[in-house]
């Protein structure tokens, strides 16, 4: 049998902890995609896995939210704060370097501090955009059931945190930096935890030749 | 107990489950809701709505052994409980009821 896309199938996998409806979605999409790749061809076939596994999406992420529990939410809680300690103690040591590093060379690193002209914001955002894909990168890899979905919630209660404190803080940002800010982060943080989904494909040996068997052997 | 109240998508599906009997699954429910209303559902609105009959415990599941046809998962088949039927009758007679006469507004030459 012809197997669906790899990176699709794990991406749909990471937004939905292991159930009957999950399954039973894959399941489907699995068993169409076989049909159609043999009928209309694997390009195809292809094509028309990735536009249901997009309109399947939002139906796993809503059935999985709606099941959570106090102690899944509590899990979600740990990876999320490791995450985000974990990246902001890398981003301060980060920054600290280079500022030094740029002392030392003479270089003014006032750039660094924030500012409100329009250069200085691109490279927030800019900078923001790098932040949060490791933040995600780094959610994914610490959860092994929902990775995906942890680096989405991830993103969605940073941009939150981030534009309360802007607004707290009385500055002078104006709304298009809140919203550039927000979407940023919640795609950095997705787009991390895709590129983790996608490079963890198997956690062993043992899981590709099993994948291996039931794919492409039969 | 009262008879839950279903909305359209539930009740199409629902009717779906009832024609295919046996080979009521996932797929072949998909395919038949798709093809009577012309309308390309995606894989996940029919079992979010399958999901919603079952806590409605209109509809119970049973799963089948795991297909490499799957990619090694097991197939859900879906059945119709006693309530679940009774929600049919239900809906079925106040669409009668609701459409009464209507046809010979809409079509004088019946009247």
């Amino acid at each position: 049998m012809i197997a669906p896309p790899l990176t699709a199938e794990r991406l749909l996998q990471s937004l939905s902890a292991k159930t009957d409806f999950r399954d039973g979605i894959l399941g489907d999409l699995a068993e169409e995609y076989a049909e159609r790749a043999e009928s209309e061809g694997v390009s195809a076939a292809r094509r028309w896995y990735y536009r249901e596994a997009a309109r399947a999406a939002p139906h796993l992420l809503l059935h999985w939210a709606r099941r959570l529990r106090a102690r899944e939410i509590r899990r979600l809680v740990n990876v999320i704060v490791a995450a985000y300690f974990l990246v902001s103690t890398f981003v301060t040591f980060s920054m600290l370097m280079a500022q030094k590093s740029l002392e030392m060379l003479g270089i003014s690193a006032s750039f660094l501090a924030l500012s409100s002209s329009r250069a200085a914001w691109m490279s927030q955002i800019a900078c923001a955009a790098v932040f949060a894909m490791m933040a995600g990168y780094c959610a994914a890899s610490l959860d092994k059931k929902t990775p995906l979905a942890s680096a989405m919630l991830l993103g969605v209660l940073w941009s939150v945190v981030a534009v309360a404190s802007l607004i707290m803080s009385d500055s002078a940002y104006s709304p298009w930096y809140f919203l550039a800010a927000t979407i940023t982060m919640i795609i950095g943080t997705t787009r991390g935890g895709m590129l983790q989904v996608r490079n963890a494909r198997f956690d062993n040996r043992q899981e590709y030749q099993e994948w291996r068997d039931k794919h492409v052997a039969s | 107990m009262a008879i839950p109240t279903l909305r359209s998508l539930e009740l199409t599906v629902l009717l779906a489950v009832v024609r295919l009997g046996d080979d009521a699954n996932g797929l072949a429910i998909r395919r038949d809701v798709s093809a009577r209303t012309q309308h390309d559902y995606s894989v996940g609105a029919i079992y979010t709505t399958l999901q919603r009959l079952e806590e409605k415990k209109l509809v119970s599941s049973s799963t089948t052994d795991p297909s490499p046809l799957r990619g090694g998962r097991s197939r859900r088949q879906f059945k119709i409980t006693a309530t679940g039927q009774r929600a049919l009758g239900e809906a079925q007679r106040v669409a009668a009821s609701v459409w009464a006469g209507v046809g010979k507004a809409l079509r004088p030459e019946l009247a």
